[in-house]
């Protein structure tokens, strides 16, 4: 697995990072935020302290789920219309980064994928509506805002609290999922994964 | 920048907006409606509890679980957040909803005494289930597991209470089609628009109970729930156990029977009427191998009632073999107690204590009958057969570790015949 470490400008204390692609990280001292830019690192004010809520999935706490070892690196909340959820950037085996969504038992592990052509526009998404995407056919099962209400850790993309963006989950035929974000003035960023068994999931 | 705590981990109270009574609010955000325990109202969570409908006169079902009860299964903490009872062929079973704030939402079912722990899942079963198309019994993979299909029914609800992830009316069903592989279920609920999965694992219900407080309230479980395991742990022990010895038993007979037969020495036959008459009762048996096992075996199909004999082995200076213990039923000076009446056939297994000539005598015995002209030529025939190797002790292994082999087999075959007695098939 990758390893660097930075200074935090704020404190001075040095901030080990995991992920070769850090672009954010929140400092484990003072919770400054910092953006890691060109190997250039940039304060960027003050993160607050996630609310502590019961969760199986813990920061820096490595889990397996089917043989496969993960580690949580970067953790960010959002909250939509019925509540919150959780996405936590993990690293597998191999180094790579997936993102876990986490909403009340319902495991998701998704991969960024690139998608070229064929995502439909977000006004013209509807529930329950059929799309092919990939060569796949997909439905849509979900349409939401999601707003980021804090975060800790590593993560892959700058965020910011309070930061908005509208999505759409689409599901495939066999529970397959396709996760399309349309950030304001930005390109759709589409993830593609599976569901996770949450009993299957064991904490090391 | 602040985060603000969603308030997900502590029971609000709210009052029925139908009748005023208080009610908590246990669960999480994916909670859709509330259905008041007192006057049957079912509030919207997502409308400032708007009620949607009202369940008159919902008779409680019977359960020993109620809402509000926190309990582990499988190590992680559920509290029962919401009820709904359901009917189906005559049957009813109480379903509880569980929620636990690391593990979401879950399902406790309770029917005749049984406890199945359900919950959602997203593995789909490796060909489309269709009762109408697959026989009972018929097998398919879901979730790296084969199932047998076990039933299928239409269930319809007939009492709601409490906290739900939809919106639940009174008379609402689902096709069910429910396969099994105990202690695991896996059941396809179709509803309209909508097929989901389950997952369902039989309960110990005296430690769930036990962990929910509630096993006070316990019944009996009746009959055999179609996901229950058989319990029989000494017999599936013994059968384990009696495995290896079964296969040493077969082989250790097999390999006796086809190598360790021993070799003939001597084989005649001896007229019963040359015995009785006493022309000739003394017949010479040539013995080379002293530490080998021999068998005497006499066989004679004299018709009964004739006469009793008794046979005696001495060796050329006339001193008896003592064979000691092995030979059952003789005394040590080998006099051998022959056949009783209806006994035809003898066999004894000695050790002769050196190599030589030893004599076979017969002893005239009782005369239980005039002896007929066609008695008279009945033979007595005799076999002696050096490094025998007896197969009594292996017999008797395998006849125990076969019985310890085969008895969890029957008894699993006959609970299963009472499992699959309930189920429905087309």
């Amino acid at each position: 697995m990758y390893s660097s470490s930075i200074n935090c400008p704020q404190c001075g204390d040095a901030q080990a990072l995991t992920f070769k692609h850090t672009k954010l990280t929140v400092c484990s001292s003072c919770g400054s935020t910092l953006f890691i830019e060109d190997e250039q690192v940039r304060l960027a004010g003050k993160q607050s302290v996630l609310a502590d809520y019961p969760s199986l999935i813990q920061l820096n706490r490595s889990f397996t789920c089917h043989h496969d070892s993960y580690l949580p690196v970067g953790h960010i909340r959002y909250t939509y219309k019925l509540g919150y959820w959780d996405e936590w950037w993990v690293l597998d085996n191999s180094g790579e980064g997936k993102w876990l969504s986490v909403d009340e038992g319902d495991f998701v592990l998704e991969r960024p994928i690139s998608i070229q052509s064929g995502i439909p526009n977000l006004a013209l998404l509807a529930l329950d509506q059929e799309y092919t995407i990939l060569n796949q056919e997909w439905v849509v099962t979900e349409l939401d805002r999601a707003k980021c209400i804090g975060f800790a850790g590593e993560l892959p993309e700058i965020i910011e609290a309070g930061e908005t963006y509208e999505y759409a989950h689409l599901s495939g035929l066999n529970g397959e999922l396709l996760t399309l974000e349309f950030p304001e003035n930005q390109a759709v960023r589409s993830y593609m994964g599976q569901w996770l068994d949450p009993y299957s999931i064991k904490v090391d | 920048m602040s985060v603000q705590a969603p308030h997900k981990t502590t029971i609000r109270s709210i009052k029925c907006t139908s009748c005023g009574a208080p009610l908590a609010l246990r669960a999480g955000h994916k909670i859709r409606t509330l259905t008041c325990q007192y006057c049957g109202a079912v509030m919207d969570t997502r409308d400032e509890f708007a009620v949607l409908d009202k369940f008159i006169n919902q008779e409680k079902p019977i359960t020993p679980l109620d809402i509000g009860m926190q309990g582990e299964i499988k190590g992680i903490e559920f509290t029962i957040v919401g009820i709904i009872a359901s009917t189906a062929e005559g049957s009813t079973w109480v379903d509880h909803l569980l929620y636990s704030p690391t593990h979401g939402y879950a399902w406790l079912s309770y029917q005749q005494g049984h406890l199945v722990f359900e919950r959602r899942v997203r593995d789909l079963p490796d060909n489309n289930l269709n009762y109408q198309k697959h026989r009972l019994g018929s097998r398919f993979y879901a979730g790296g597991r084969a199932y047998k299909l076990f039933d299928h029914y239409t269930s319809t609800i007939s009492y709601v209470a409490g906290e739900l992830t939809w919106i639940a009316k009174r008379g609402d069903t689902s096709s069910v089609i429910e396969a099994i592989k105990p202690p695991y279920q896996y059941s396809q609920e179709q509803t309209e628009g909508e097929t989901e999965y389950y997952l369902g694992e039989y309960q110990n219900a005296e430690e769930v109970l036990n962990s929910f407080g509630a096993i006070e309230h316990r019944h009996p479980p009746q009959g055999i729930h179609p996901a229950q395991p058989m319990k029989k742990p000494f017999l599936k022990a013994l059968h384990k156990a009696a495995k290896p010895f079964a296969i040493i038993a077969l082989l250790a007979f097999l390999l006796i029977n086809i190598f360790f037969d021993g070799n003939t020495m001597s084989s005649f036959y001896v007229l019963a009427s040359d015995v009785q008459t006493g022309k000739q009762t003394r017949y010479p048996i040539k013995i080379d191998k002293p530490k080998a096992i021999i068998q005497l075996k006499i066989q004679s199909r004299m018709p009964q009632p004739y006469v009793q004999f008794d046979t005696i082995l001495g060796s050329d200076n006339n001193t008896y073999i003592d064979i000691g213990k092995n030979l059952s039923g003789l005394p040590k000076t080998m006099k051998i107690n022959s056949w009783v009446e209806a006994n035809y056939n003898m066999t004894s297994l000695f050790k002769a204590p050196k190599a030589g000539t030893y004599y076979l005598e017969f002893r005239p015995g009782r005369v239980a009958a005039a002896p007929s002209n066609t008695s008279e030529k009945t033979r007595i025939t005799v076999q002696v057969t050096q490094g025998i190797y007896t197969r009594k002790y292996f017999i008797w292994l395998l006849i125990f570790s076969l019985t310890g082999l085969l008895l969890y087999p029957v008894f699993r075959m006959l609970y299963e015949n009472k499992r699959w007695k309930g189920a429905h098939g087309d």
